[in-house]
């Protein structure tokens, strides 16, 4: 994984100096709140409901040992115990005081971690497939390119001050684990005849209240063109994104106003301009980029066939565990371990502060140093050999991270919602908890099979609930909760977004009506092959139209 | 009160009494000076640059960051080389990002910014993820010197 450099330890610690200055300046009043907001945000410092909220990068999702470790003091020492993983790769602690948030980040510099550009209108925390460097369908490891956007973007002085965030994936695998279409520049690598890597660029996706799938702007941009073709975007975008409306202030309404034929050509025409200018990425450069995230040398384990055989026949709930949780590995003796944060009645995404450093301690026994954030919420363990999955399940299973439910139902995105945040309108977290308990058969999740529920508390949908099969979106309605369901909409490589069902139901409703979505897909599904959303896809809203609000009340 | 603050300490306003886009546009003459507002196009004015040397670029607010475009534009696109000036909200946590983009000249209102300017107190950067514009040649001594980096 990527190490600071001395460079990068000095420019993180005038980032700190940087901001003890700006609280120091915030408490004597030389700046006002209006002034300091976006400078605290571009140091991951929100105000939420109750407290400060304290955002951490975890830059495309890649962490080690050591650095999970100062995360768990982080959550036992300046917050409530526990700390909370995002769908952005990110780390977020609720509680901490914002005189404490200097020393923090100085704490988190010693491990080289920040907490620079995880909110306010610049470009965020860059994420990529969580998968990476281990998956057997990527064309590369696409993390290098990540940092080095990372990088590139960190405190610009073109680009501190958008008209709004701007968020990037890059996926390298046609699968698409990082929802590269819901992001603002989304890049999938891929390589051209001649067998150079380039990237497809598409812009304009996004969430929020106006949710758009991204366009392709260009079928192939050459890895020298990466930082000039994104400096071009950024550029026409500074310039023309609108500034009169926060609500369509994103790229997504400056490609859809402009028009992706016109958009594009603005983007071309600024291109052509830099594209031969100091912009130009070295090979040499992603060369000594890359090196950093060399796979680690792995040794044959071929025991580990027999391990697992063995282990299969004693222990059925391991076995389960194996084959919901645990992915294919470029090396045949090797898995890709997912670590549910999501057990059953559980709060989505939340880890404790012992939980933290117990998959520290397992990263270091059994997975080669190396630990992941998924988008989904859960962690991975990317290189961890088949014959130690026994030891790792036995552990993981005492401190309740050895949920078998990895991709099915109870696997839920979740945001903060009103339990804890500014902007919600409804909760999230008890609605995730109350699917979550009434799904609680882990039998019954392996038969209804891959179903992904995103829940957001309000409109601008940090839940994915747009592209969740099921998405579930909390609003206030005279006073109450209510939650407004839609279904088949994926934020894989077929991106789309999903379609309301029908009036929403309250929070009381909810678990039994999404039951009845869920029992109306088993009932007419054609096999177990065709998975909730296929079926969706096939038949349409009207089964479950039917299903919901009975036949006749449905045809009026 | 307002001063005119340059890369190495404050300076005299020397520069010529500029003149809005619209009123410049309608009637360029021998004009040598022009304010641009964040949202102007500098395909009007591209015409008359050549006999431009000194280009005003307003900041209403300070998190309206198009200007720093602008700046890019008129170095990069059209080979600007006269004196670029800020104007407007201009803040401390700001200044070393407007002379990174081609700004020579920040006109400074705010109390508290000119305080912290006259006594050298603000922290600074002395390391860069990014060219500066219209483009330097100092690669870090420190770390890596990878091509988007850069150090004072």
């Amino acid at each position: 994984m990527y190490r600071y450099d001395e460079f990068d330890h000095a420019f993180v610690a005038a980032r700190v100096a940087e901001f003890g200055d700006q609280v120091a300046r915030r408490v004597s009043g030389d700046i006002t709140e209006d002034q300091f907001k976006p400078l605290r945000l571009m140091n991951g410092v929100y105000l939420q409901l109750h407290a400060y909220m304290l955002r951490i990068a975890i830059p495309y999702g890649t962490l080690n040992a050591t650095q999970m470790r100062r995360l768990a003091h982080i959550a036992r020492v300046y917050d409530k115990g526990y700390g909370h993983f995002t769908t952005r790769q990110n780390i977020q602690f609720n509680w901490p005081a914002l005189s404490d948030t200097p020393a923090i980040l100085a704490q988190l510099a010693e491990v080289e971690m920040h907490a620079i550009q995880t909110s306010g209108n610049c470009i965020r925390n860059v994420t990529a497939d969580h998968f990476a460097g281990a998956s057997v369908d990527e064309i590369a490891d696409p993390r290098p390119y990540a940092e080095i956007l990372r990088q590139w973007s960190s405190i610009h002085p073109e680009f501190s001050y958008l008209p709004r965030k701007f968020k990037i994936a890059v996926t390298a695998s046609e699968a698409d684990r990082a929802a590269i279409q819901v992001h603002d520049i989304g890049l999938k690598l891929k390589r051209n005849q001649n067998g150079e890597i380039g990237f497809a660029v598409y812009v304009g996706g996004g969430q929020g209240r106006t949710p758009m799938v991204a366009k392709l702007v260009s079928e192939f941009v050459a890895e020298r063109d990466l930082l000039s073709f994104t400096t071009a975007i950024m550029r026409v975008y500074n310039l023309y994104g609108r500034r009169d409306n926060k609500y369509k202030a994103r790229v997504k309404i400056l490609v859809h106003e402009l028009g992706l034929e016109a958009f594009k050509r603005e983007v071309e025409a600024e291109w052509a301009v830099i594209r031969n200018s100091e912009l130009v990425l070295p090979a040499a450069d992603v060369a000594a980029i890359q090196a950093y995230f060399a796979p680690p040398v792995l040794p044959d384990r071929p025991e580990g066939l027999l391990a697992l055989a063995d282990a299969f026949q004693s222990d059925a709930h391991f076995k389960a565990w194996v084959r919901q949780n645990c992915n294919e590995h470029v090396h045949p003796d090797y898995a890709i371990v997912t670590i549910s944060l999501k057990a059953i009645g559980a709060i989505p995404g939340d880890a404790s502060d012992v939980q933290m450093d117990v998959v520290a301690d397992l990263a270091e026994k059994f997975g080669h140093d190396e630990i992941r954030v998924s988008h989904e919420q859960n962690l991975v363990l990317p290189h961890v050999a088949k014959a130690d999955l026994p030891a790792l399940y036995a552990m993981l299973a005492e401190h309740e991270l050895a949920t078998s439910n990895a991709g099915l139902i109870t696997d839920i995105i979740a945001c903060p919602g009103l339990d804890y945040c500014a902007l919600a309108t409804a909760r999230s977290i008890p609605i995730a908890q109350a699917i979550s308990n009434r799904f609680a058969s882990l039998e019954h999740q392996r038969d209804i099979g891959e179903l992904k529920v995103k829940i957001s508390g309000c409109i601008n949908a940090c839940g994915h609930h747009h592209v969740g099969h099921i998405g579930i979106l909390g609003i206030e309605k005279r006073g109450e909760e209510h939650y407004q369901v839609s279904l088949g909409g994926a934020a894989d490589a077929d991106t789309a977004v999903g379609e309301i069902v029908g009036p929403g139901f309250s929070a009381e409703e909810l678990p039994e009506k999404i039951e009845v979505i869920v029992d109306t897909y088993l009932a007419a599904r054609t096999s177990k092959d065709e998975r909730f959303v296929d079926y969706v896809r096939r038949a349409g809203l009207e089964p479950f139209k039917i299903a919901l609000y009975g036949q006749e009340e449905y045809t009026i | 009160m307002s001063a005119i603050y340059a890369r190495g300490g404050f300076i005299a306003d020397t520069m010529p009494e500029p003149v809005g886009l619209i009123d410049f546009l309608a009637a360029p003459g021998n004009r040598t000076s022009v304010v641009l507002e964040p949202a102007s196009r500098l395909q009007d004015l591209e015409p008359f640059l050549g006999q431009v040397a000194f280009i005003t670029i307003k900041f209403p607010k300070f998190n309206d960051g198009r200007g720093y475009s602008l700046a890019a534009r008129l170095r990069l696109h059209h080979g600007f080389k006269g004196v670029l000036r800020a104007t407007g909200e201009v803040l401390t946590d700001q200044v070393q990002h407007f002379f990174r983009q081609g700004f020579d000249e920040l006109e400074i209102t705010h109390a508290p910014t000119l305080a912290r300017l006259a006594t050298a107190t603000a922290p600074a950067y002395a390391h860069f993820m990014q060219a500066d514009i219209p483009g330097s040649e100092a690669p870090p001594q420190t770390g890596h010197a990878y091509s988007w980096r850069r150090a004072n």
